[in-house]
């Protein structure tokens, strides 16, 4: 029962702070307290905000809605701004009291309502509900003929007075006068205007906030409100009209929403942030003006309409992989996105969840890629030609290539790029002579294979009569299908291989990345997590190790014991759990620290996502280990990818880099793991990685020797940047 | 304008039958350059007879091996077959170029070991391998191919003493339909020796079993079997799986390429019916992977070819010694390179060629060598153009067993030279001399003098 009582409370207790932060986009809990206390500077409208809340909260309860949803104040943030607004302009009274609760009802069935019909276009619904609720308050006022106007607020120097003396007044006044006609006072006011608190106080408090929680967003919100401010002088607008009629925030909120929130930040996100203004400038004024006619304010009617415009256009965009990108999973700030954001080049392809890998043995060459010099144009720009050619000679075919047996790739295996199954298979066109192309069987003998409802792959050009698999079959993952074969419109052997959306032989081609393959450069292997390959790029599927696969494969529950020492104490005992959340998304909780390192494991790689909590734990050195692993058996692979800043560098560094985020990230750190070749091939006991964290100058950050045991067991010798050696020592507590 | 070729006359018996419709080449064209590089000048620099070995042609065989497999089948590893050319040159070629080596006798292994060759990665086949040799081979985590049940027990009583534990595969031998049976070496499948001895290996748990070794012959074209072996193979492996919780990790299908050399006898030249590395890797990589091995795992495929990956790359320049007529009328020629360098011309046709023009015409002729030995027969029958004592000839494809099966018998064995990419002449081998041979030889004090 108390347990329960104290579950409760602490849900309460988040779920009011956050609907603080999340006008700002945030669940952070300073600058949700700092909130609180500004909305406080008038009592009667911090209650009233506070009421109103607590009634958005009670009724997604009693309508026993998402818990999640309610905790991250998604359903009471638009009810608090009503119930602020209604302290601000009425007096206090029972009355009142039952408008804020009205509003607040407002407010909360309008949030659930637009959830519901935006959450299918993929856009945010903002602060529209509270507008709704807020204009239908104003408009039935004049009806309400036993609520007073709120005069306190009307008179602020009195009310200071009575809350804080002689102090509070200068306060009040020093701070206006010392930034009066520097535009600043005009910003304050504008922030402050967000939580109806029109002082300078709230405004430098509420900015001391966004700082706290946000270089970049503090940065975006002075960025955002002087260009506005710029732009009003330029358009010859009275720029003091901003002091009472307190759209600057509008200005203030869409900067951080478009350069902070919604997209990573980057110097392209905050170019259109700027671009923005203007029209957000444009949009106010009009609205003003219009809404004068119903003597209501405009409030955030700008912000919402552009922003949701903006956002709808951006994600509707055929091409996501270009700059600005949206925000998929928003972590603690802006320069948080950036930074994980920076260090995993993949994630730009993250939208393509189906991992679809070469469909063939060994290594072969693209010969045509992308929108190729061929044919490779128009519906067909997203396909590949791949050929097999001589390392010495670069030839792809021996003797004179007048015979198709002459090519190194024909009457070679084509195997399944995924799981998938047979829709379309032909098999019966024949192979041409060398130069001879037949157009009017286009894509010669080929199966497509569908892999998702919307996605499938096209194998063409194969061998006649080659073709192993029938409509229906299910095929896995380098299963053979047929051989590399020169039907159709192909004047030479090769392997035509794309992604469409139908099972037609024929269909248009589909963007879509490649996952986890080598490229082979010279003497070294690369690894590309997703990418697209390029012409003359020569590819090969990754082999895997049996006992890499085995030693990062766990199952929800697993118990770790992580044992960390130096050359001088005795070691430390960590306890790490493997755990799923309901996103699906697998992490390793160290049941000491609290801290979590998410990871991704698709059976080729095991890739560290993010790690949170404390850098004391052993996790951490875990982490900066074994940041990407790719689980092969290639010794001559190396991995390098970029690790994320903010986990290795510090004040004052990082702070300056926060602030340089929407201009490029600075700060370096670049990962490489390299494989060690083992003493024995079959039957090996152990592998050896190494892996390496380098800075500027190639100043060596963090290095590892990792030995990765067949039964499991992982051990790791650190360097770390302070020339202290750590010594890790992994091993499953349930097989022991 | 140049001296016109005196013609000697020539005596032609008049072959009856159907000529094909291209009419019959009786002239052969001479060869007169290696990678570019003039014989001539390679036999006056190192004398005359002379091997000379091609480096690219070597890299190039390789690589188009080891295409031919890599592309059909995920995991795939040659090794160098040291028997078939062991000079350490060629050896240091292949394993620059990814092979490992696979050898059958201390000796190999030693010339493994000093060619760099990782433990790790030689292969110790053969049934000749001493208590010396095992305990080496294991030291060195060397992969043994256990060939007989005396062996195994030898490494069993040897496990007591060395720290390492012996990584060991046995060769099995089995009935796949193919005449003649190789059953001389490793185990017999169908007998149970093979599983008799996977199961001492096991239960002793004093080593690691890893792979299993067949070879099933050699000039085999057809996948089935291959298929009937690698089934079988894959049911050993599925028992001990099932028996041992134990997969194996490589299935080494042995070598048996055969090259282009013609065999005598033949019908049709070699060069039509030898199969190429596509067609092995077609017969084998389909064998391997319509089988199914244990716990869904693909074991590595080794091979070690030896012939078909050198004897392209090596030639035998030499001179003419002297022509004469035999008794029945036959034209004979003598060169300067017999049996004693090419032991293969007991069962290869090699292909024989003069480096300069010197008639047009040629006559049915037997090529004699230098031994002073009635067998030295380098080409009973061959139309060959009449050439003059001290003209030069090379011989095609003898890269594999000349240079290790080789005798010193009679006279001393000549230079070997390696052409290397850039088409520069390195002396891989020098010629033997008295010295060499004093060296060897000890007189006991009453014979001196």
């Amino acid at each position: 029962m108390k347990d329960k009582l104290l579950k409760k409370s602490k849900f309460l207790l988040e779920a009011t702070l956050t609907s603080y932060s999340q006008i700002f986009f945030t669940e952070n809990k300073i600058l949700a307290s700092i909130l609180i206390v500004v909305s406080f500077i008038e009592w009667w409208t911090g209650l009233s905000g506070l009421i109103a809340v607590l009634t958005a909260i009670a009724l997604a309860q009693l309508f026993d809605y998402s818990e999640i949803t309610t905790e991250k104040g998604l359903y009471s943030f638009n009810a608090l701004l009503v119930g602020l607004g209604i302290g601000t302009y009425f007096a206090p009274g029972l009355e009142v009291l039952l408008l804020i609760v009205a509003g607040a009802a407002i407010a909360f069935f309008s949030a659930v309502f637009f959830m519901g019909i935006f959450a299918k276009y993929g856009i945010p619904f903002l602060s529209i509900p509270f507008l709704v609720g807020m204009w239908l308050l104003l408009l039935a006022f004049p009806s309400f003929t036993n609520v007073a106007l709120n005069m306190e607020t009307l008179y602020p120097s009195n009310m200071y007075f009575k809350m804080g003396g002689d102090v509070l007044v200068s306060v009040m006044e020093g701070l206006s006068s010392f930034f009066e006609d520097t535009g600043f006072d005009t910003y304050f006011l504008s922030l402050g205007a967000i939580f109806f608190q029109f002082n300078i106080l709230s405004g430098v408090l509420i900015s001391l906030g966004l700082l706290i929680h946000s270089r970049v967003n503090f940065l975006l919100s002075l960025v955002g409100f002087f260009v506005a401010y710029g732009m009003y002088s330029y358009l010859g607008m009275y720029t003091g009209s901003l002091n009472y009629t307190y759209y600057g925030f509008n200005f203030i909120l869409s900067a951080i929403a478009i350069g902070g929130y919604f997209l990573i930040p980057s110097r392209q996100s905050f170019l259109l942030s700027l671009l923005l203004i203007p029209v957000l400038v444009v949009t106010t004024i009009g609205s003003d003006r219009l809404f004068m006619y119903f003597e209501l304010s405009a409030y955030s009617l700008p912000f919402n309409v552009i922003m949701i415009g903006v956002l709808y256009a951006l994600k509707i965009r055929y091409d996501q992989t270009k700059g600005p990108i949206l925000t998929l999973v928003h972590l603690k700030n802006p320069e948080t996105n950036a930074y994980l954001f920076d260090s995993q080049p993949a994630k730009k392809y993250a939208a393509f969840t189906v991992p679809i890998r070469l469909p063939f043995m060994g290594k072969w060459t693209v010969n045509q890629a992308h929108n190729g010099k061929y044919t490779h144009k128009d519906f067909f720009r997203f396909a590949w030609d791949f050929i097999i050619k001589d390392e010495a000679s670069s030839k792809e075919f021996s003797g004179e290539g007048l015979l198709v047996t002459d090519y190194y790739c024909y009457d070679k295996p084509v195997v399944a790029p995924a799981l998938g199954t047979v829709v379309n298979v032909l098999n019966t066109v024949e192979d041409n002579e060398i130069g001879a192309t037949n157009t009017l069987q286009n894509w010669g003998n080929t199966v497509v294979l569908q892999h998702e409802n919307y996605l499938f792959s096209k194998l063409s050009h194969l061998k006649k009569g080659s073709i192993d698999v029938n409509i229906g079959d299910v095929v896995v993952e380098g299963q053979y299908i047929g051989k590399c074969g020169n039907s159709g419109r192909s004047p030479y052997p090769h392997l035509h291989f794309q992604l469409q959306g139908t099972s037609k032989i024929g269909g248009a081609t589909l963007f879509w990345p490649l996952s986890e393959y080598l490229v082979d450069n010279v003497s070294k292997l690369n690894f590309v997590q997703k990418g697209i390959p390029k012409e003359q790029d020569t590819l090969l599927n990754i082999s895997i190790s049996p006992i890499l696969q085995s030693a990062f494969k766990w199952s929800p529950g697993d118990e770790f014991q992580l044992s960390m020492a130096n050359a001088f104490n005795k070691p430390v005992l960590f306890t790490i759990r493997n755990e799923i959340d309901i996103y699906n998304q697998s992490f390793l909780n160290c049941l000491n620290t609290n801290a979590k390192l998410y990871y991704e494991n698709n059976g080729k790689t095991f890739s560290a996502l993010n790690y949170i909590g404390s850098k004391k734990s052993a996790l951490f050195y875990f982490y900066s280990s074994l940041y990407k692993v790719v689980l092969s058996e290639h010794s001559d692979l190396s991995v390098a990818t970029r690790f994320p800043v903010h986990h290795l560098y510090r004040f004052p560094m990082l702070t300056i880099q926060d602030f340089l985020v929407p201009f490029g990230i600075f700060l370096k750190g670049n990962y490489n793991l390299s494989y060690i070749e083992p003493e024995q091939t079959f039957n090996s006991e152990k592998i050896e990685l190494k892996s390496k964290i380098v800075g500027h100058h190639k100043v060596s950050l963090f290095s590892s020797e990792i030995v990765v045991h067949k039964n499991r067991e992982i051990n790791i010798h650190c360097d770390t940047s302070k020339k202290s050696k750590i010594i890790l020592k992994w091993k499953n507590t349930l097989y022991a | 304008m140049n001296k016109r070729i005196y013609e000697r006359p020539v005596l032609r018996k008049v072959v009856e039958g159907i000529p094909n419709k291209f009419g019959s080449l009786k002239r052969l064209r001479p060869i007169s350059t290696i990678d570019n590089v003039e014989i001539d000048s390679l036999i006056e620099e190192y004398g005359s007879p002379v091997f000379v070995l091609s480096e690219k042609t070597i890299r190039d065989t390789y690589k188009n091996a080891y295409r031919a497999f890599s592309t059909r089948y995920p995991k795939v590893q040659f090794a160098w077959s040291y028997k078939t050319n062991y000079l350490d040159a060629v050896c240091r070629i292949f394993h620059q170029e990814g092979a490992w080596a696979e050898v059958v006798s201390g000796f190999e292994y030693e010339k493994a070991i000093d060619n760099n060759t990782p433990g790790n990665k030689i292969i110790f086949n053969g049934p000749d391998k001493s208590e010396e040799d095992l305990v080496k081979a294991i030291n060195n985590k060397s992969i043994i191919h256990i060939d007989h049940f005396d062996e195994l027990y030898m490494i069993l009583g040897l496990t007591d003493q060395l720290k390492e534990r012996p990584q060991v595969a046995i060769r099995v031998n089995m009935d796949t339909g193919i005449i003649p049976q190789w059953d001389r070496f490793g185990f017999n499948y169908e007998n149970g020796e093979a599983w008799n001895a996977i199961n001492r290996i096991l239960s002793s748990k004093k080593m690691d079993f890893i792979g299993l070794h067949v070879h099933i012959g050699t000039y085999i074209t057809i996948s089935k079997p291959y298929a009937v072996a690698i089934e079988k193979l894959a049911a050993l492996a599925n028992k001990t799986y099932n028996r041992f919780q134990k997969s194996i990790g490589y299935i080494d299908v042995g070598g048996g390429f055969a090259s282009q050399n013609t065999l005598q006898g033949a019908y049709m030249p070699a060069t039509d019916t030898t199969p190429s590395f596509d067609d092995y890797a077609h017969a084998i990589t389909t064998a391997m992977t319509a089988a199914n091995f244990p716990n869904n795992e693909t074991p590595t495929l080794i091979l070690e070819t030896g012939r078909a990956l050198i004897d392209d790359a090596g030639w035998l320049a030499g001179t003419v010694l002297a022509n004469k007529r035999l008794a029945d009328g036959r034209r004979s020629m003598v060169i300067d390179a017999g049996v004693n360098l090419m032991f293969t011309s007991f069962w290869y046709d090699h292909e024989i060629y003069p480096v300069h023009e010197s008639s047009y015409q040629s006559e049915p002729t037997t090529i004699y060598g230098p031994l002073c030995m009635n067998i030295d027969i380098v080409r009973k029958n061959i139309d060959f153009p009449m050439l003059n004592k001290g003209d030069h000839f090379v011989i095609k494809r003898v890269g594999a067993y000349t240079m290790t099966q080789w005798m010193q018998f009679i006279t001393y064995r000549p230079n070997i030279v390696l052409i290397d990419q850039h088409e520069k002449v390195h002396l891989i081998r020098k010629q033997e001399d008295k010295e060499v041979f004093r060296r060897q030889e000890l007189v006991p004090d009453y014979l001196q003098n």
